[in-house]
């Protein structure tokens, strides 16, 4: 009796800490890649020697390669590729059906070229908010990762999540070093270091609607100018197709706040996710304010009570994670930018997908919209800045992960547009290729919107200077308020933006005494410093 | 050799603790060397100076947890889930390894026990899907199955309590196949003769469970006890991120403080914040096993754990 008890006892704690194990395999996973960040050089050290044992074949077949006339054999002689590398390279979004074929075909040219092979990781849209700081923060070895100001790439790049590669890039980049432009080389310039490369591309972007042409001709409305036209669209639907989601929303995008402050000439100061602060575009001496302390706050939050109890959006849309709702046929519209918008129009041409302008102004957009860095973890920089080469400069490698594959995935007509022929497989442009865009080596596609060129006039009629472009923001001062504002916000102002709370009046009082309480005067006043500091320095 | 030395207990007991050495070992590589990290809770982290290189920083790191109140809020909801969960894990596990064992048909109990075992295999994420589907309101099977009974659709998006019950129940779905196998041992382990003496004395099925199986498997009990409480600060962050998202409506119930700094702290990148985060989580967890384990031992010194 006595010995049963004790063995059943022991098989109690060893289950209990098979249980406890499993949960800090992942902290213990953690912490060993943290600690491979310092101990870097000795595992360097160790595959130097073993890449020695095998480089001599290994070396000769590449000058034989490259003697063959890939075309970039001269940027490489000097260039010690003796060893066998495997590139990392991390892009947002989930891949095409064919991204794996795709990828196999570009190895096969790297090998070659490179002597590496590439792996493409995801990051996916619903998740990117959350998962992209883990993964630089894991110390995980990545060659290259998409980088952007909406991934916060000026608040990464100060903490040392990216490499310094403007000396490396020097020597193993130097075309796409040449390619940038004074204007963006300044703007992607932090502190004196270049921590990513932009690419060299530009447009006037806006978050505009999306939305079913064919709906819109339906319900005989005409035009959508403002967020109220865009409220008697989602009216119309809840009427007439009310098996369609209105809005087709994601929990992470927060509604309808950030068009409603665009649409009022407001501009995003920090230019970072859930911040509620703005300046005024009009004001020729701008002054940071609260979003939710401005007049009109209360009767957009009204409205939206209003919106959300006809159903123009779903009462669960906060644990709601599908983003493809508007091209799965399951909702009206989407609120993104021009560029969804031509991918939804040319997967579903029978729909006459429009797009209509949403803010007061639009902004050429920055340089660090699209560009991609290598985070501080590669162990192989030099490699990754020459495949960014290659993906930036050489028309095949663009090809193949903008593209897809040649006569599978595309052919180029006679007057040299870009036709689609497998967008289940593989649609233009739609795969996180935006950080290696290169201008001169894109074509226009077959089948986009007929009226694009339109729309961008539109765009760029809105256009404005942006003074304010240059500006990034320093938080390390106010970490602490800005994590207890970004908390509150998707706490509280979520549920106001989709008409959740039963009493607006009442939801927005809490919500501005809970932003006061986390500090937001000390984070606008802190900005506010910056701001000027910054203003006076670009005079 | 000083009989009560450590050198004459290694040699007295070498194959003793030879056996225990990979144990000892992985203990120290997995829980031990790591622990080194907590110093980031006092540091500037950067990327590029690491853990050791980066400066120190003081108490700043902690500050946002409390800026706002939200952190007392967010340990007491972690407690108390913790609580609920424990106890209702605990106590369906035992009903439920006592119903498998008072069962007779041999089959029949093999199948059941694993039935219920199944969800253990599910991972949260998938049971994340598995909420949504239920209860979204416009789809939702519930509030499909309410419309077809022609009763109103409910939202329960919109009222946190709910949450609580909808939480500890899945928890407790998930875990008492699982914990009860533990059970299932212990009483495995009684003494037939016990049962037999008690049916010859004319027991029922529930004086036999009250009388000799409860009072039996109580040690287990408390040692299940005493491990489960040393995580009593530790939400389950899989399953509450799963279940209820970025749902904003439903934080003033479900906020545990794991959810709590992922939310604060996603879109900063910062690691030193989480990491001073989870210092305060530990060492509230040293003084709850502590004084809990120093209340046992008082009180019933064969159940304590140290």
């Amino acid at each position: 009796m006595r010995r049963s008890n004790v063995m059943t006892l022991l098989l109690a704690a060893v289950l209990v800490m098979a249980v406890a194990l499993a949960g800090c395999g992942n902290n213990a996973g953690n912490s060993n890649a943290d600690a491979g960040n310092g101990g870097n050089s000795g595992t360097s050290g160790n595959s130097k020697t073993d890449g020695n044992t095998g480089a001599g074949d290994k070396a000769s077949g590449t000058t034989d390669n490259g003697a063959a006339g890939t075309g970039n054999a001269a940027a490489t002689t000097d260039i010690d590729l003796s060893k066998h590398v495997n590139l990392t390279m991390y892009l947002i979004g989930s891949p095409a059906r064919d991204y794996d074929m795709v990828l196999a075909e570009l190895n096969k040219k790297l090998e070659k070229d490179l002597n590496a092979t590439l792996k493409v990781n995801w990051v996916g849209w619903a998740d990117y908010g959350t998962q992209y700081p883990l993964l630089l923060a894991s110390g995980e070895p990545i060659d290259l990762i998409y980088a952007s100001t909406w991934t916060n790439f000026y608040q990464n790049a100060r903490k040392g999540a990216f490499m310094d590669v403007k000396d490396l890039a020097k020597k193993y980049a130097p075309k796409s070093l040449a390619q940038i432009t004074p204007d963006f080389y300044k703007q992607t310039e932090l502190d004196g270091h270049l921590y990513a490369i932009p690419s060299e591309f530009y447009q006037y972007g806006d978050m505009g609607y999306i939305v079913r042409g064919d709906l819109m001709k339906k319900y005989g409305l005409t035009s959508i100018d403002n967020i109220d036209d865009y409220g008697k669209f989602m009216d119309a639907v809840v009427k007439n197709d009310p098996q369609l989601d209105p809005s087709g929303d994601i929990s992470s995008s927060g509604g309808l706040e950030s068009y409603y402050a665009n649409s009022q000439g407001y501009y995003g100061i920090l230019s970072s996710q859930f911040s509620p602060f703005y300046i005024n575009m009009d004001d020729a001496n701008p002054k940071i304010f609260n979003l939710y302390e401005t007049d009109g706050i209360l009767d957009y939050f009204k409205k939206m009570k209003d919106w959300g109890d006809k159903g123009y959006w779903s009462k669960s849309i906060l644990s709601n994670k599908d983003d493809k709702m508007l091209t799965e046929g399951k909702a009206a519209s989407k609120l993104h930018n021009q560029d969804s918008w031509s991918g939804v129009y040319m997967e579903h041409p029978d729909w006459d997908v429009q797009f209509y302008l949403n803010s007061k102004y639009t902004y050429k957009t920055q340089a660090m919209q699209d560009g991609m860095a290598v985070p501080a973890s590669s162990k192989n920089p030099e490699r990754a800045l020459m495949l960014l080469e290659l993906l930036r400069t050489d028309r095949s490698y663009n090809n193949l992960l903008t593209y897809g594959i040649e006569g599978k995935h595309y052919e180029i007509t006679a007057d040299n547009k870009l036709k689609p022929l497998d967008l289940d497989g593989f649609a233009p442009d739609g795969y996180c290729s935006w950080g290696f865009k290169a201008p001169e080596l894109r074509y226009d596609v077959v089948g986009t919107p007929p009226n694009n060129a339109e729309v961008r006039q539109r765009l760029a009629d809105r256009a404005r200077e942006n003074p304010y472009a240059l500006f990034t923001p320093d938080f390390e001062p106010v970490k602490n308020e800005m994590a207890a504002v970004t908390n509150i916000v998707q706490q509280y102002s979520f549920p106001l933006n989709y008409g959740y709370v039963k009493n607006p009046e009442d939801g927005l009082k809490t919500l501005q005494s809970k932003i006061k309480a986390a500090g937001a005067e000390k984070i606008m006043n802190e900005m506010q410093k910056q701001l000027d500091a910054f203003l006076a320095a670009n005079k | 050799m000083n009989k009560h030395g450590v050198l004459y207990e290694l040699r007295k007991n070498r194959t003793l603790f030879l056996m225990a050495l990979p144990a000892v070992l992985l203990v120290f590589l997995i829980s031990y060397i790591p622990m080194a990290g907590i110093i980031l809770a006092f540091k500037d982290y950067r990327f590029d100076l690491g853990v050791f290189g980066s400066h120190w920083n003081g108490f700043e790191n902690f500050k946002y947890f409390f800026n706002s109140g939200t952190g007392l809020r967010v340990t007491r909801n972690t407690i108390l889930y913790n609580l609920l969960n424990l106890i209702t894990s605990q106590l369906f596990a035992v009903m439920i390894a006592i119903f498998i064992h008072e069962m007779r048909g041999k089959y029949f109990k093999k199948v059941s026990q694993s039935i219920i075992f199944l969800p253990f295999f599910i991972s949260w994420t998938i049971v994340g899907v598995f909420v949504y589907n239920i209860f979204n309101y416009e789809t939702g099977t519930l509030n499909s199955v309410l419309k077809a009974l022609h009763m109103a659709p409910v939202n329960l998006y919109e009222s946190p309590s709910i949450w609580i019950v909808i939480i500890c129940f899945f928890n407790s779905w998930k875990w008492v196949g699982y914990t009860s196998v533990i059970y299932i041992a212990s009483i495995l382990s009684i003494d037939s003769e016990c049962f037999e003496a008690a049916e010859i004395d004319g027991a029922n099925v529930f004086q036999k469970v009250f009388y000799i199986t409860i009072p039996s498997i109580s040690p287990t009990i408390f040692i299940m006890f005493l491990l489960n409480i040393g995580r009593i600060l530790r939400g389950d962050f899989q399953m509450f991120y799963q279940i209820v998202g970025n749902n904003g409506q439903l934080f003033d119930s479900t906020d545990v403080i794991d959810t709590f700094v992922f939310r604060s702290l996603l879109t900063s990148g910062d690691i030193a914040m989480p990491a001073a985060a989870t210092f305060y989580q530990s060492v509230l967890c040293f003084v709850i096993i502590m004084a809990v384990n120093g209340f046992i031992r008082r009180t019933r010194p064969d159940n304590a754990l140290f």
